[in-house]
């Protein structure tokens, strides 16, 4: 085990699980976050990039962006494909909400950088002394197309963190999960690539999926980033109620925060198994879906998945890891 | 001058497609670019890299892609049947060495790989540049869907690919595209000009051994060293897939400089819809909508071409070498 | 002696040109016809073709075959079709296919057993060989030889009215009967019976003009002018739709698939080849025919080209030989 900071690179199609990974990657001691790529996904790439830049605004962090793909590796190519399921809430005034609103945040002054992500995904992971972590918290579209591009990156990547997939959970198909969904080929090449890749699923998000009473835990810190942290729960706790009940009323998953919670304490996922994995690339019912090798003589392990989270795991990183938010001074408007 | 980048998997015909391009004062060749196809990408790259330094050029090389860009994630593709070696002479031929009979080569490729320099290149470009990808066309497939803006800098692209009622590697499809189809579609549909430049033109194109004779009356060494893969070219062909003329063999990618260097070498080319087949039986297929009511026309299709003609664009470029 | 066979259709205008066709002529010997979903659902389908049947007073037992294709409809991921272009003519709306054929309603019915378990009982105990004409999506058939493959022992030749080369109609690659049912097509070629393919480019070519329909209606006879109806009507679509190298023409499919068991000379250019149909995407139901010199196996007869005034002179024979006069 490598001690020390860890070189990480941070995926995301921001989204609000997006921004609370990008918010614990900027402040945790251990790790050293040497950029953000973004990608299409819970929304367009435009969007994603803008509200990723108001998030590094926001924590004061000299964190560059790069702008990655608009869209996956080649599904949308074939004339029917399968479609992904999205439901929108509606409030009593009849006003839509959903899993990814961002509240109002000034417009970023910030720019991404000129440089393609998927280009800096390739040259960091050639020129870097130490081995890369890549943490993907949207479709694996920018981390496909670098293996595609550059296989032999994977000599230098110490391991990919992916926010996907599910075993007994899904989200967008009644069989996949929205992050694989949306660019399943990309995440058959990873699978393919021979990179370290860590899985980390519905099935464990779900689990570890945070109570309300975090909501106040967070303010009770009397930072802006807790506040910013207890309204983003808040918000996703009132849309999942609503859309996706759990094994539980009044708690809600932050599935990309999980990721980097892992990385810091990898206890928060008390069920990591290795095993052969393989992505369903049909277009028809499976589209996307996890496929497992269960059998005792099975395929070559390619993949460490997790089958379970700890919500209370989870919660004492994330408050372990905000109290370190420092001279922030964004307000949080009530709402 | 128009400036060009080539994309190729070197090749026997992608050889004599280089020597054009760098020979023409039409074209200013600002990169080649390298991808798996005819051979595995080491060897295409290396195989370009000798031609390169063979002919003295200052252009820089960038290594593509080793593999398709998604067609091998599954075993859902209908396996293609290997064509023997052709004996000839007590020699084994076939239609694209694993090494070309040149000098190894000297220079190397550069760090950037093929895929992130179109994308630089493009975003950078001051002027339209005309892409000639004559190999499979993953690495254009993928920066288009890296950056699809790119092609707001991109004049055309020629593409040697397809077939409309000539197929050879399979009953439905020319190689470069089956190869590659999911490339191919993306690139079909990208928005830029594109020109398909199939085995319908292609094969109306050919060399025939007396233009052979010609080349290498010529005695440069470009037009020597194009005879030696025309001749092999012929071999093949007749063994394999005869033309309509005897001793002749279709010398694909060329094609595809020399309409850029002068479009009327190809004498019917039609504005359609064009479709690329993506699974199963069909995979790999150009699609063209005949119908009296077709789907939007994206692209261009070339029937036929002017086989003389493009002898002597040929042999123009090739006396401008060197000895 | 008259060639005994078995008509499958969709029915349709022109598989009702057909079923004419094949009860007047005397060289055939019908001996059923069994109904698919196709052109228009199984009911209309079958209603259709009993009104036909009825309309010409023949004694010809019908069978109703499958409503679905093989396996299609079971997958989201099929390719749907493109809009059909609204024709209106006269203030009407003018289809290839109207849901019901404009003749009375049927009041024979149809028989107890579904076709699919005709084909296989009557091709068991069958003494001569049999010739199937299948001019609507291969289903029936295709299932017939899956039921009992030994019954393609019986099968002297199936033509089938289906796929294009040079000529497609539903989507830029397809044919409608092979698209709409493309893994029964690909079980009929790969079956070992012979197997003659009459597509778009031998009925575009073998086309029905307005000057040939005053033809039909000279003859003043019920078939005759039924027919030259449901042409004339084709003729509008066709103008609108799919104009012919013929000005004010159509093809009629289905009723040269008959013609060609009484003159096998409306075909022409009659090739030997290697075809396959594609299942997916874009290439669903199209009929690839392998260009190459060096080609694969050769499995099936393709005809690339048809001959027009041999067709009419062949329907007009026909129409003639009708005892009830014009409508």
């Amino acid at each position: 085990m490598v001690e020390g900071k860890r070189k990480v690179i941070l995926d995301v199609d921001t989204g609000t699980d997006d921004a609370t990974a990008i918010i614990l990657a900027a402040l945790a001691p251990k790790i050293e976050l040497l950029g953000i790529t973004t990608v299409w996904g819970n929304l367009p790439l435009s969007v994603t990039t803008e509200q990723t830049l108001m998030i590094t605004e926001l924590m004061k962090k000299d964190i560059p962006v790069y702008v990655g793909c608009p869209g996956p590796i080649a599904r949308g190519l074939y004339p029917q494909a399968h479609k992904e399921h999205r439901r929108v809430a509606v409030d009593a005034k009849g006003k839509e909400y959903g899993y990814h609103d961002l509240f109002q945040l000034p417009r970023p002054s910030a720019q991404a950088q000129r440089r393609h992500g998927v280009d800096y995904i390739v040259e960091t992971c050639r020129t870097s002394r130490e081995k890369i972590t890549l943490v993907a918290a949207g479709p694996l579209t920018n981390i496909g197309m670098a293996l595609r591009i550059a296989p032999d990156i994977v000599k230098n990547i110490r391991e990919v963190v992916v926010m996907g997939g599910g075993i007994t959970q899904s989200n967008s198909t009644l069989c996949a999960e929205g992050n694989i969904f949306r660019d399943p080929e990309a995440a058959e090449i990873l699978l393919k690539s021979g990179a370290p890749a860590t899985f980390i699923t519905l099935d464990a998000t779900h689990r570890a999926a945070l109570p309300v009473e975090y909501v106040d835990r967070c303010r009770g810190l009397g930072n802006p980033v807790g506040d910013f942290f207890a309204e983003i729960l808040r918000q996703r706790i009132r849309v999942y109620n609503a859309l996706q009940p759990l094994w539980r009323g009044d708690i809600a998953p932050i599935h990309d925060a999980l990721c980097v919670a892992y990385l810091l304490d990898p206890a928060v996922i008390p069920d990591m198994r290795r095993v052969h994995l393989n992505v369903c690339l049909d277009h028809g019912n499976g589209a996307g879906a996890f496929l497992i090798d269960t059998r005792y003589y099975h395929l070559k392990e390619n993949a460490n998945v997790a089958y379970d989270g700890s919500w209370e795991r989870f919660g004492e990183v994330v408050m372990d890891t905000l109290e370190k938010a420092e001279g922030l001074f964004w307000k949080g408007e009530e709402k | 001058m128009t400036k060009v980048i080539l994309d190729v998997d070197t090749g026997s015909d992608d050889a004599v497609a280089i020597m054009a391009a760098a020979l023409s004062p039409e074209i200013d060749l600002v990169g080649i670019c390298t991808v798996w196809g005819n051979q595995a990408i080491e060897n295409t790259t290396d195989n370009t890299l000798r031609l390169v330094d063979a002919m003295g050029l200052k252009v820089p090389v960038y290594k593509g892609c080793d593999t398709a860009m998604v067609k091998y994630l599954t075993h859902d593709y209908v396996e293609n049947v290997e064509r023997p070696a052709v004996m000839h002479n007590g020699k084994a031929f076939i239609m694209h060495s694993e090494h070309l009979d040149l000098p190894e080569a000297v220079s190397k490729p550069e760090d950037v790989p093929a895929a992130c320099f179109y994308v630089d290149y493009l975003r950078k470009a001051k002027e339209k540049v005309t892409l000639i990808p004559v190999g499979p066309l993953t690495n254009l497939g993928l920066a288009l869907r890296i950056a699809p803006d790119i092609v707001e800098n991109i004049e055309q692209i020629v593409v040697m690919g397809g077939g409309s009622k000539i197929t050879n590697c399979n009953s439905w499809s020319e190689s470069n595209i089956w190869h590659d189809p999911e490339a191919a579609q993306i690139v079909a549909n990208c928005g830029a000009k594109v020109v398909w430049v199939p085995l319908d033109a292609t094969h109306q194109a050919c060399i025939t051994l007396d233009d052979c004779k010609r080349f290498r009356e010529i005695d440069t060494f470009p037009a020597r060293f194009a005879a030696d893969q025309c001749e092999q070219r012929i071999i093949v062909h007749n063994a394999q897939q005869p033309l309509d003329i005897p001793d002749a063999a279709a010398v694909h990618d060329a094609l595809c400089v020399a309409y850029v260097i002068d479009p009327a070498v190809i004498t019917d080319l039609r504005h359609c819809h064009v479709e690329i087949g993506l699974s199963g039986y069909g995979e790999g297929q150009t699609i063209v909508d005949q119908r009296a009511y077709p789907l939007e026309k994206n692209g261009y299709f070339a029937y036929d071409a002017d086989r003389f003609k493009f002898v002597d664009m040929l042999c123009d470029c090739f006396k401008r070498g060197k000895k | 002696m008259a060639r005994k066979i078995i008509l499958d259709v969709d029915t349709g205008s022109d598989d009702a040109v057909a079923i004419m066709a094949a009860i007047l002529s005397p060289d055939i010997q019908l001996e059923a016809v069994c109904s698919v979903a196709g052109n228009k659902d199984i009911d209309k389908t079958t209603e259709n073709t009993l009104r036909v049947v009825e309309l010409l007073g023949a004694e010809v037992p019908v069978y109703r075959g499958c409503r679905e294709p093989l396996v299609k409809f079971l997958c989201p991921d099929r390719l749907e079709r493109e809009e059909k272009k609204k024709v209106v003519k006269d203030g009407k709306v003018v289809e290839m296919h109207s849901d019901y054929l404009d003749i009375p309603t049927a009041t024979i019915r149809e028989q107890d057993i579904s076709a699919v378990e005709f084909y296989v009982q009557y091709l068991r105990q069958a003494k001569e060989p049999v010739t199937l004409v299948a001019v609507g999506p291969l289903t029936n058939v295709a299932m017939a030889l899956m039921v009992d493959g030994t019954i393609a022992e019986k099968i002297e030749e199936i033509v089938v009215m289906g796929g294009g080369y040079n000529i497609t109609n539903v989507t830029p690659t397809a044919e409608f009967n092979i698209w709409y049912d493309p893994e029964a097509a690909q079980r009929v070629i790969s079956s070992g019976v012979r197997v003659t393919m009459v597509p778009l480019d031998a009925t575009h070519a073998a086309c029905i003009t307005l000057d040939d329909c005053k033809r039909f209606r000279a003859l003043n006879t019920v078939s005759g002018d039924f027919a030259a109806e449901l042409c004339e009507q084709r003729i509008v679509m066709h103008n609108a739709a799919q104009p012919l190298d013929v000005p004010d023409a159509a093809a009629v499919h289905d009723a040269l698939c008959i013609a060609y068991l009484i003159d096998p000379g409306v075909l022409k250019d009659v090739r030997h080849v290697h075809c396959v149909v594609g299942f997916r995407d874009f290439c669903e139901g199209q009929t690839i025919v392998d260009p190459r010199y060096y080609t694969e196996e050769k499995n099936c007869y393709y005809a690339f080209d048809g001959d027009r005034f041999k067709f009419v002179d062949v329907l007009c024979d026909l129409f003639a030989r009708d005892k009830r006069k014009g409508r």
